[in-house]
């Protein structure tokens, strides 16, 4: 390997401590409580939140095995890592259970989770006809989390999405779509004994698969207990490509970015088929089922859905993943002839950001959670830099 | 519970600061000052007293006292389960029983949860009170240490009595509600349902212990006494369907009254009671004191009044033709079904003059005078209209529409300075809810006698309506008891709790049909425009409440209410 510059195999590991909590979080707290007797409000004192006084801190161990490549008088650059976080003894509010009143839950060291993955960069610059530059770059990382320990079989939710033992963080946990109902349909299963909660469907609203089968405990009901876990809330592959170039005084680049394997929870007044007074929707839902649109995979426009197509499930999960291009630079710097001695460096550019967005997803922004969120802003600058 | 790697201790350390405004305390070091400390000082135990006394009437969630979701003294909502009222959906109703009323609720919603972590809080507050008092019988006064122990026992009871009524039922079928008579550490928080006959026995020590401890009359309005310990003890043993036991309770209690130096007995005026100036009456047994400042008052009046109102009612509970028809003639005989020109005041104003007076102190009805906003007299006409002669109109928050209105709880003029905050007192147990209860377990027992007729008497009297015939079997009786109790406690919150009674979950003469699922209809038999709500469609699961689900969640040892899915 001739033109091999440089080549390092690196490996490290490390272990971090973290105390995530405020102070005093293994101490019970009294708060105030009023009550009135004899027409006087009075003081009262109750107690706000169950602590646990054996909090240690949170660790973090990293394992990372790397590898740097230089070869071709510099021109090609490698790295490429493979890395393992684990997370111990996680600070986590834990579910406690109602019985005790209205309290807040106490931290407990209880969660472990591990970050897996892989990092990868590359990059190439060059010259060709002797003064056209070039450069390429590209990275790419895939990271996979799970949660290793939580608390057993119990889950805790968060929205449409739940932590539990065994899968990845708040992974979304929803009802499965089977179809939209019809008339014969509903009295089909009703007639077979099935049951449906929040309430039997109409025309033109879901039917969400019985997740269970014959003998099992919630068969021929559907209710959330049919809830599947589906999807993740953080992504799994992150990648992004610079490309650069230069000729004579003409600069240029671009940069894209984007992720995939996430999905995001689509359902808001803007997005959904419960149409309210003065709210403004999607333009989709126009497409909705109607008698006269029994195709749709759309359920049914209504004032009243109660719960029936909103209920947590896979219609409203969409793939979130993007392509974006977030940089574009177009620039010319004007020969130092033409404008010295007074000028000593002279350029008009035109710079883009966040120009162009590829994804699935139909929110106003991937990147920015559900549709209600601003979306990112795109910037058009044209300038001109001058250095006396 | 699998991970049994946490531990829980109580107070490790814990103080107060009376005046901090958040509530969070410990500004001085906190390792001189634990909760040992909270219960040492007799101010300790006041602050600890009237802690637990706090969930009976709100839970604040976080510092949002508007929420009073849950607790005792919003129950009055759940007269819309029956067929007398309905809840009508407007942004006001924390408390989500429009859900429950058109059956759209799932385990998930507030409704369910709501109340369960009120009563469950007052439970734990309780248990932590009765914990600690017992070390503090030097620190205190005798009286008050009494007083103390007594009155935690009691609201002990009391906040069981409610999770009994609404997650479960109180008969030996029924499946009960989780049991903790001490605060437990967190592995062993995971309890499946005891069974009524299990929490019933904890509520019958706690009342005996309350009535042996407390004064036969409040030494503080709003605080538990005697009677109100024995009355919950007979109720408690007449829900058990135990007539012989809650007979003899009721009796005691009434005959204790008669040597009473201080007897309870029926307010003159039945329309007063429900308003700030009959507040102070010697029928109160047991009262959530209600004050018109920020977080002491109560939400009925929100809930219950109309627009034309100072606090801006919303008429979130609306009472339902049926019971408006329920009523009696004035002369004692059932109304038959006739109507007036709903067009024609003078016609209208008769027909309901010959009407049980119960009905005008309690409903506002077409051409019914209002006194609202600004001491001005409103007439209410439905569908509203703009004329302002003789009066201007009442506006109803359904003001298309012909529903019936509220009149108790409501705040006359400016009473209401301070919206959500009404002032007006909620009774929990009033001495004609006693005296029919007590006619109720005599009949039960041993059938119809004087005393049972006497009690009746008393309850039409004061109610200006003619006495009943003393005739009448057994089930005679139990008919005039039962229809008594809708004319007399309608909208206070006891007629849901009352169908739970009087019936069984299991029963199939609970015919949900005919007892709850007409469609909500105006005055003139008009189907309202529900817009947020459709008619009641109760099945058999809306006998109780669902657990909520975020408790199932967690702790798999406790089993769904009927009904309600997995």
């Amino acid at each position: 390997m001739p033109r091999l510059d440089n080549l390092k195999l690196r490996a490290s590991w490390g272990k971090l401590g973290n105390n995530a909590v405020g102070d005093y979080a293994t101490q019970l707290m009294y708060e105030r409580r009023t009550y009135v007797f004899d027409g006087n409000a009075v003081p009262g004192a109750g107690i706000s939140a169950i602590v646990n006084d054996v909090l240690t801190w949170e660790s973090t161990t990293m394992t990372n095995i790397g590898l740097d490549l230089s070869a071709f008088k510099g021109r090609l650059n490698l790295s490429a890592d493979v890395f393992d976080k684990l997370t111990d003894d996680i600070l986590i509010r834990a579910s406690i259970p109602g019985v005790f009143g209205r309290l807040e839950a106490p931290y407990t060291n209880a969660g472990k989770v591990r970050n897996r993955g892989l990092e990868a960069e590359v990059s190439w610059k060059g010259t060709v006809w002797n003064d056209f530059r070039y450069g390429v770059s590209a990275n790419y990382s895939f990271v996979r989390n799970k949660v290793l320990k939580y608390q057993g079989d119990v889950a805790s939710y968060s929205g449409q999405r739940i932590l539990l033992e065994g899968y990845g963080i708040y992974d979304y946990y929803v009802r499965e779509v089977d179809c939209i109902a019809t008339q014969e349909k509903i009295d089909r299963m009703l007639a077979d004994g099935y049951v449906f909660y929040p309430s039997t469907p109409q025309p033109g609203d879901f039917i969400y698969k019985d997740q269970q089968k014959e003998g099992e405990v919630g068969y021929k009901i559907i209710d959330d207990g049919d809830r599947v876990i589906k999807g993740h809330s953080y992504p799994s592959h992150f990648f992004g490509l610079t490309l650069n170039a230069g000729w004579k005084g003409i600069d240029f680049s671009m940069m894209f970015s984007g992720v995939a394997g996430i999905s995001q929870y689509l359902n808001s007044t803007w997005y959904t088929n419960v149409v309210r007074n003065g709210s403004v929707i999607n333009k989709k839902f126009l497409g909705a089922w109607s008698p006269d649109n029994p195709g749709s995979k759309i359920p049914a426009l209504t004032t009243n859905d109660g719960g029936r197509n909103t209920a947590n499930n896979d219609f409203w999960l969409q793939d979130a993943s993007y392509v974006k291009l977030r940089n574009l630079t177009l620039g010319y710097t004007f020969p130092e002839k033409w404008t010295s001695p007074f000028i000593s460096r002279a350029r008009i550019y035109f710079t883009g950001e966040n120009l162009l967005t590829f994804t699935r997803f139909e929110g106003l922004d991937p990147e920015n959670g559900s549709a209600s969120n601003y979306p990112n802003m795109s910037r058009y600058i044209f300038g001109v830099s001058i250095t006396f | 519970m699998k991970n049994k790697i946490f531990r829980f201790f109580l107070p490790a350390a814990a103080i107060l600061i009376l005046g901090a405004c958040k509530g969070f305390l410990d500004t001085t070091p906190e390792d001189g000052i634990g909760s040992l400390e909270m219960w040492t000082t007799a101010e300790h135990a006041d602050l600890g007293v009237a802690g637990a006394y706090s969930p009976v009437k709100c839970f604040q969630i976080g510092s949002d006292p508007y929420n009073p979701a849950g607790c005792i003294s919003s129950n009055a909502m759940t007269d819309t389960y029956t067929k007398y009222a309905f809840a009508w959906g407007t942004g006001f109703d924390d408390t989500g029983c429009r859900y429950f009323c058109n059956n759209s609720a799932t385990t998930g919603y507030g409704v369910f949860s709501n109340k369960w972590l009120a009563d469950y809080t007052g439970v734990q507050y309780c248990n932590l009170a009765l914990d600690n008092l017992p070390r503090m019988q030097n620190v205190l006064k005798e009286e008050v240490y009494n007083n103390y122990l007594g009155e935690v026992h009691f609201l002990r009871a009391l906040y069981y009595f409610d999770l009994l009524t609404f997650y479960s039922g109180h008969k030996t079928q029924d499946p009960g509600v989780p049991l903790y008579t001490a605060m437990p550490d967190y592995d062993n928080a995971y309890r499946p349902r005891s069974t009524p006959a299990d929490v019933r026995r904890v509520m019958i020590e706690d009342l005996e212990e309350a009535a042996e401890r407390l004064p036969w009359r409040s030494y503080e309005k709003g605080r538990a006494n005697r009677c109100a310990a024995l009355v919950l003890l007979g109720k408690v043993y007449l829900y058990a369907g135990n007539f012989a036991r809650a007979a003899e309770v009721f009796s005691g209690v009434v005959s204790e009254n008669d040597r009473a130096a201080e007897p309870y007995s029926l307010y003159s005026n039945y329309a007063e009671l429900f308003l700030q100036k009959g507040e102070d009456n010697d029928e109160s047994v047991f009262v959530i004191d209600c004050v018109n400042t920020y977080g002491n008052g109560s939400r009925l009046d929100l809930l219950y009044s109309n627009r034309s109102a100072n606090c801006a009612g919303t008429n979130t509970s609306i009472p339902t033709k049926e019971l408006v028809d329920f009523y009696l003639n004035a002369d004692g005989t059932k109304y038959d079904g006739s109507t007036p020109d709903w067009t024609n005041r003078d016609a209208v104003n008769r027909f309901f003059a010959g009407r049980d007076p119960r009905l005008d102190a309690s409903i506002i009805r077409p051409f019914g005078l209002f006194v609202g906003k600004d001491n001005v007299t409103y007439e209410y006409r439905a569908p509203y209209d703009s004329k302002t002669s003789p009066y201007a109109c009442l506006r109803s928050n359904h003001s298309s529409n012909t529903n019936y209105c509220w009149r108790k709880f409501c705040n006359q003029g400016n009473e209401t300075t301070i919206r959500r905050h009404s002032g007006i007192d909620i009774p929990v147990i009033r001495w004609a809810d006693v005296l029919l209860l007590y006619a109720e377990a005599v009949n039960e027992s041993s059938g119809p006698s004087a005393e049972v007729f006497d009690a009746l008497d008393k309850v039409r009297r004061r109610a200006k309506m003619p006495v009943v015939s003393r005739q009448g079997d057994q089930a005679a009786v139990r008919q005039l008891i039962r229809d008594e109790r809708v004319y007399e406690l309608a909208g206070e919150g006891h007629l849901y709790a009352d169908w739970q009674r009087w019936f069984a979950h299991s029963d199939n003469d609970f015919d949900y049909e005919s007892l709850t699922n007409q469609s909500i209809l105006g005055y003139d038999g008009v189907p309202l425009a529900l817009t947020q709500v459709s008619v009641r469609n109760f099945t058999r699961r809306n006998w109780r409440y669902a657990i909520p689900q975020s408790e199932i969640d967690v702790n798999p040892a406790l089993v769904q209410s009927e009904g309600w899915g997995n």
